[in-house]
């Protein structure tokens, strides 16, 4: 209960793995949940579907969130957080390959903490986690739960 | 009472009265000329009148008788007197006259009761001779003239050359038997009662024969001019003139017309050259005050008159004028003037005569003057007509010849005229078939009644309905666009009788529209599929990207000590082709934006922009010594967002290749030009070989190698894509190793 969980949205198994990379190489070693499109990730935080059994009261200190994502995209998992009263303080940071214009307005107007570009360049993106996880974890006062 | 009886008593009558009026007429005008008249018929009738008197009282008085006698015996020489008037009486005759006259009264004075028949027959020669002298004269004068005095004349002659035969033949009664001399006296009484009726009417004429003779006179002078009622006036007094000098005898007739502009009366006499009277008021003549006072009065010359008209009166032998104005109502024509040789006897009658001949004339030109009236006005309606036909065939050439439809509308909506070409799209033979017709006649309901409802609206506002835009069903079954302005229809009082219109087609305009939108419709979809591309291309060409470039490192930390040198080396290549592409798909992105983006123009700070630029660049490699230099103040109207984007490329491109100089130096400047201004960003890199300047500003295309200087080569096409789109355009100019200057215009 007490320890910092991260939920971690993402479809791409390859960007799964260099994220969780990044997380070790950056000796995060806080519990990365894995949820691989919206619904699920809606189901996870909602307890609800096969996260049933869930306790609704552990929260993540943060959720990395794609958005392009299978089922349900990532903006529309981010509205529906915002929208329910138990989710609408959780930070989100958007963790995606797109640097459209469109994509960075509409996040942070559904209410996006940050929104990070995947650099090509994995020492980048390693250096990218690195600092999203001091700040998340670290610097960073979650919200009163 | 027997014949003879009544006979005298008639004659002296008659005399008596005939002395008397002419007595009356001297006394009542007391000038020459009646006294003159009056001599002539007192000599004649005194005796007679005294022997009434003699009847009447029943005694007799031979000293009354006596003066009567001597006043008969004077009665010749005041008849030579009065025929003086016709023509002048030589001297010897006068005197002659009276020599004989003398020799009677010395004879009837010297002698007894009765008388020797030598001196009777003296007596009686004087007298005849005297009698048939004036009796001749009269003829004389009946002749050479005309009208009334003629009349006159012709009466006095007949009376003179009675008296005379009485006289002569009382002459002979002295020889002749008693009984033949009772026999002859009836004849002697009748004659003598012929002769003072002749007398009578023509000296003293009852006004009934003096108005039968004027209107005799009247008549004449209009049969002659009424069949060529003139045009102008100077016609008429032409007439007129001519008329008055025969009508009283005169020598000839002068019209004198008040001239308005020069302020003076202008004479105009036939024959002669016309001649004005200066200033009515410097010289107050006879004839300035006839004209004032409009009364027709006789004149004296010279006394009376301007010395001009005196000198062409006289000229002619003329003693006296008879001045007439010419009047109607209260036009003042003219002035008649006659000149008479002398003083006329029948003054009145002569003036009564002209005035009623003027008058006349005077009708004659204010008909004359009401024809030309008519004849102006007619000539303003010719006129007219021809202006208003003139305006009606320019618009009926606008009306059948225009290819926009033209059509005008009473006030219930039916075709007052139609253009030619809206008669034929009607399918009509000719534009006057619509007349009378409304739109519910030609289309269908709903066009008609909503065309109705506009041009009631028009009629109601005055305001005009401009170009309203409509699908028409034309009677044919053809379909068409037209454009169509509705305006109110106005009388020449300005008040709304009606609607026109003008239609035009636009249906080939429709279709070009229509075809326009579809095209649009096309070139968003296309966009929004492009754009679709653009996201899934930034999305999902990354991804793979990442992996290849994140394993590769992956292996290299994990394994990298397991594998030789060269296989590092590889892992290392394939990260760096890797990450170039990256750089390519977000280059790529970065265009494909720039050419969907709209340009929102406002106030740019370019040299703002560009300072801010420089200092990223140096922040970004703060070992390089380079020297920025930019113009203070430019500033222009465009997309703050692109011009940024453009600048960046350019500044970044000069500071890329200027990193191999020691000392670098980038200017951004503005260079003065008569058209746009001209900016450039100069630097004193590398440069380029002008041979290849065309491929500059192409997608993809690069003149140096990536070892040399990296980059993707879209970054000037994107610079180039930015200007178009304001606008302006870019090219270069730069050598090699002698720097590059990149130019633009907005």
């Amino acid at each position: 209960m007490e320890e910092k969980m991260i939920l971690l949205v993402e479809d791409n198994r390859d960007d799964e793995e260099l994220t969780l990379r990044a997380l070790r190489k950056n000796n995060i070693g806080n519990t990365v949940n894995v949820v691989r499109d919206g619904a699920e990730a809606l189901d996870f935080l909602f307890c609800a579907g096969e996260y049933a059994q869930r306790d609704i009261r552990d929260v993540p200190q943060v959720i990395l969130l794609d958005l392009k994502l299978p089922k349900i995209d990532g903006l529309e998992v981010l509205r529906r957080v915002r929208a329910d009263e138990r989710t609408r303080l959780l930070p989100v940071v958007i963790l995606t390959s797109s640097k459209e214009e469109q994509d960075l307005i509409e996040g942070y107007k559904q209410g996006a903490n940050s929104y990070v570009r995947k650099p090509v360049d994995f020492t980048q993106f390693v250096e990218a986690v690195r600092e999203l996880g001091l700040y998340w974890l670290v610097l960073n006062e979650a919200p009163p739960r | 009472m027997t014949l003879a009886e009544f006979l005298t008593l008639l004659t002296r009558l008659v005399f008596t009265l005939v002395a008397l009026v002419t007595l009356v007429q001297w006394i009542r005008r007391r000038d020459a000329t009646r006294l003159d008249i009056a001599a002539v018929f007192v000599s004649l009738s005194l005796s007679v009148m005294i022997q009434g008197l003699e009847q009447v009282i029943g005694r007799q008085f031979p000293w009354l008788e006596k003066l009567g006698t001597f006043a008969l015996l004077a009665h010749p020489y005041f008849l030579l007197r009065i025929a003086h008037y016709f023509q002048p009486v030589r001297p010897w005759v006068r005197r002659a006259a009276l020599l004989g006259l003398a020799v009677s009264w010395a004879a009837i004075a010297l002698s007894g009761a009765t008388l020797a028949p030598a001196l009777t027959l003296v007596i009686v020669a004087y007298f005849a001779s005297v009698e048939i002298y004036a009796t001749l004269i009269f003829i004389r004068g009946a002749f050479s003239t005309s009208g009334i005095t003629r009349q006159r004349l012709r009466l006095a002659s007949l009376a003179s050359g009675l008296l005379a035969g009485i006289i002569l033949l009382a002459g002979v009664l002295v020889a002749v038997p008693e009984q033949l001399r009772s026999a002859l006296s009836p004849i002697i009484q009748a004659l003598a009662l012929l002769a003072g009726l002749s007398y009578y009417l023509g000296f003293a004429p009852p006004r009934w024969l003096s108005q039968t003779w004027q209107l005799t006179e009247l008549h004449r002078y209009l049969r002659e001019t009424s069949g060529h009622w003139a045009r102008v006036p100077s016609v008429t007094f032409d007439h007129l003139s001519k008329a008055a000098a025969r009508a009283v005898g005169g020598i000839a007739a002068a019209i004198a017309v008040w001239d308005f502009e020069a302020n003076h009366l202008k004479i105009d006499a036939p024959g002669e050259p016309a001649w004005h009277v200066d200033r009515l008021e410097a010289q107050p003549s006879a004839l300035s005050m006839s004209w004032r006072q409009r009364v027709p009065r006789l004149v004296e010359i010279p006394r009376e008159v301007p010395a001009e008209a005196a000198a062409w009166a006289q000229g002619m032998g003329a003693q006296s004028l008879l001045i007439v104005p010419v009047v109607s109502g209260s036009h003042a024509w003219a002035m008649l003037i006659v000149a008479l040789r002398h003083e006329p006897l029948f003054v009145e009658d002569d003036l009564n005569l002209l005035s009623l001949l003027a008058g006349q004339s005077a009708i004659v030109l204010d008909y004359a003057r009401l024809l030309d009236d008519v004849k102006l006005a007619n000539q303003a309606l010719e006129q007219r007509a021809r202006e208003l036909s003139q305006a009606n065939s320019l618009l009926q050439t606008l009306m059948d010849s225009s290819p926009d439809h033209i059509y005008f509308k009473d006030e219930h909506g039916r075709f007052i005229r139609n253009s030619r070409s809206q008669a034929e799209m009607l399918g009509l033979p000719d534009s006057a078939a619509a007349i009378g017709k409304s739109d519910f006649d030609f289309f269908p309901a709903g066009h008609a009644q909503r065309s109705f409802t506009e041009e009631q609206q028009v009629m109601r506002t005055g305001e005009p309905l401009v170009g309203l835009e409509e699908r028409v069903q034309w009677p044919d079954g053809r379909v068409t666009w037209v454009s169509t302005t509705k305006m109110p229809l106005l009388d020449h009082e300005g008040r709304v009788i009606g609607t026109f219109g003008i239609s035009r087609d636009i249906t080939a305009r429709k279709e070009a529209e229509d075809r326009l939108e579809q095209s649009n419709v096309q070139l968003a979809s296309a966009n929004q599929e492009l754009e679709a591309f653009s996201y899934s291309v930034s999305h999902d060409l990354r991804a793979p990207l990442r992996s290849i470039d994140g394993f590769s490192q992956a292996f290299l930390e994990d394994y990298g000590d397991k594998i030789p040198a060269e296989g590092r080396s590889y892992l290392d290549r394939t990260r760096a082709a890797a990450q170039r592409m990256a750089a390519l798909i977000d280059d790529l992105l970065a265009l494909s934006r720039v050419s969907r983006a709209n340009v929102d123009r406002s106030a740019v700070d370019l040299s703002g922009i560009a300072a801010g630029i420089a200092a990223e660049l140096q922040r970004e490699q703060p070992r390089r010594q380079v020297e920025f230099v930019i113009a203070p103040g430019m500033s222009v109207q465009g997309d703050e967002n692109l011009l940024r984007i453009a600048l960046q490329n350019l500044l970044a491109n000069a500071w890329k290749f200027t990193s191999k100089q020691p000392t670098a130096r980038i200017e951004f400047g503005i260079q003065p030009s008569d058209e746009a201004a001209i900016f450039f960003v100069r630097d004193n890199g590398s440069g380029f070989d002008m041979t290849y300047v065309d491929k500059l500003f192409g997608a993809f295309q690069r003149l140096h190698s990536n070892e040399q200087f990296p980059g993707t080569g879209i970054g000037l096409a994107t610079v180039q894509r930015i200007f178009r789109k304001h606008g302006g355009r870019a090219w270069a100019q730069g050598a090699v190793d002698q720097g590059a200057t990149f130019y633009f215009t907005l």
